[in-house]
């Protein structure tokens, strides 16, 4: 954990949320994992960051930070609303479900992945499971240009789930479910270049969604699909998940230390929640979610990048949030730096306006 | 027998962001159990917010 100067000594936790939104097609964090660069950075300038699988995930890639807490998007908005806890953990009991449409040989690739992180990272697994059926995942992209999907069989794959719960004693759950070869879509090859949608992200939000609603433990989602042929001009930021087989290693490293919900009393002195939160970093035009409309109804400081642009087109100011709006995560960072330090941002700029009287009228 | 459905609507901007977020979990709530929304855009004009969401449905076996 970072240990930082500060004058006047301040024991609280500087607290940052660090948001991405999946499949909004964000310049920043829309592709494979390239959000992490930022969390890293944050990492560095507060004691606690919490931030979502699709930022930190990049699937063979991924970068293990004792200060960062990896809380799936539902539960995110569900703790920024107040309504759940985080509970920091040292180790998770993993338990994989696997989609019954994967075929053997895909399946075995991802055993293999999972017994690696067993014997190599020497992560707790527990029993794995199929599906009784098909998923059936099916993409859909929506008016806005935000991805989504389907599966046509969410009660298999809650069965499934509620078995690795019950009788495996899973406290996490990662997902693996056979998402369609769409190889030679022009959404795909837009997400190869680094440009567009990511065409999976919203319907692995729905899956994961789903069972975090439903059993309040982590959880994350990884993708099978057939390795794509190789393309020169692949974009760095598309270019983690063309390493290997499988998208698990990012997935399993991040929940082997998930924190677990608090939904219910009693609480421990340990516990995370809404009104510990600093700080949330947001793109500038999606400040339409939950998390962010939640947090701007409390202290936080919300501090919007404007570089990181969505298909979403929601600024604070189009939904009444005090927001400060800086152009890059670099300044954002400043911005976190002088909040940590109890300093007005403004007092590093050249010009200070007066103090002024209290207006008669308030 | 749980179903995904995906749903598009406006809901009137109220004036406060509390109220917005309830206005939002009502509208949602004739559809389906919220699982994912968003506000994708605001019409200043016609004083709406064009929301996005995923919700499910318990529907017949």
């Amino acid at each position: 954990m970072p240990q930082l100067e500060s004058y006047p000594m301040s024991h609280r936790p500087y607290t940052v949320m660090l948001i991405v939104p999946t499949g909004v097609g964000a310049t920043i964090g829309g592709y494979a994992g390239d959000a992490l660069p930022v969390a890293r950075a944050i990492a560095q300038v507060a004691d606690r960051v919490i931030t979502h699988p699709n930022v930190l995930n990049g699937a063979q890639l991924y970068w293990p930070m004792a200060n960062a807490f990896y809380v799936e998007g539902y539960a995110l908005d569900q703790f920024a609303a107040g309504h759940w806890g985080l509970r920091p953990t040292h180790r998770n009991r993993i338990g994989i479900v696997f989609d019954q449409a994967i075929e053997p040989d895909l399946r075995l690739r991802h055993l293999q992945v999972a017994d690696a992180a067993r014997a190599t990272l020497g992560l707790d697994l527990a029993e794995y499971g199929v599906t009784d059926a098909p998923l059936g995942v099916e993409l859909r992209t929506a008016d806005s240009g935000a991805t989504w999907g389907t599966i046509q069989q969410p009660d298999s794959l809650l069965r499934a789930v509620d078995a690795l719960i019950s009788r495996g004693r899973a406290t996490a759950i990662a997902v693996v479910a056979r998402f369609p070869d769409d190889t030679g879509s022009e959404a795909l090859q837009h997400y190869r270049q680094g440009v567009g949608v990511d065409p999976l992200a919203g319907a692995e939000a729905v899956i994961s969604h789903l069972i975090v609603r439903t059993f309040q433990l982590p959880c994350a989602h990884a993708p099978a699909l057939l390795p794509l042929p190789l393309d020169p001009t692949l974009s760095p930021r598309s270019a983690a998940e063309e390493l290997g087989y499988t998208f698990l290693p990012c997935v399993l490293a991040g929940l082997s230390c998930a924190p677990q919900f608090v939904t219910q009393n009693p609480t421990q002195p340990t516990d995370l929640w809404a009104d510990q939160v600093d700080a949330v970093v947001v793109p500038d035009t999606a400040c339409g979610g939950s998390a962010v409309l939640s947090l701007s109804q409390t202290p936080t400081q919300i501090i919007t990048v404007s570089e990181n642009q969505t298909r979403m087109g929601v600024t604070p100011d189009d939904v009444g949030i005090s927001a400060v709006r800086v152009r890059s995560y670099l300044e954002a960072l400043g911005v976190l730096v002088t909040h940590r330090a109890g300093l007005r941002s403004d007092a590093l700029q050249p010009h200070i306006a007066p103090l002024r009287p209290l207006d008669k009228q308030v | 027998m749980v179903k995904t459905q995906f749903v598009s609507i406006e809901v009137p901007l109220p004036d406060s962001t509390v109220a917005l977020q309830g206005a939002i979990a009502q509208a949602l709530a004739t559809y389906g159990t919220p699982l994912r929304w968003a506000i994708t855009s605001i019409d200043r004009d016609r004083h709406i917010a064009n929301l996005e969401a995923v919700v499910t449905v318990d529907a017949p076996a």
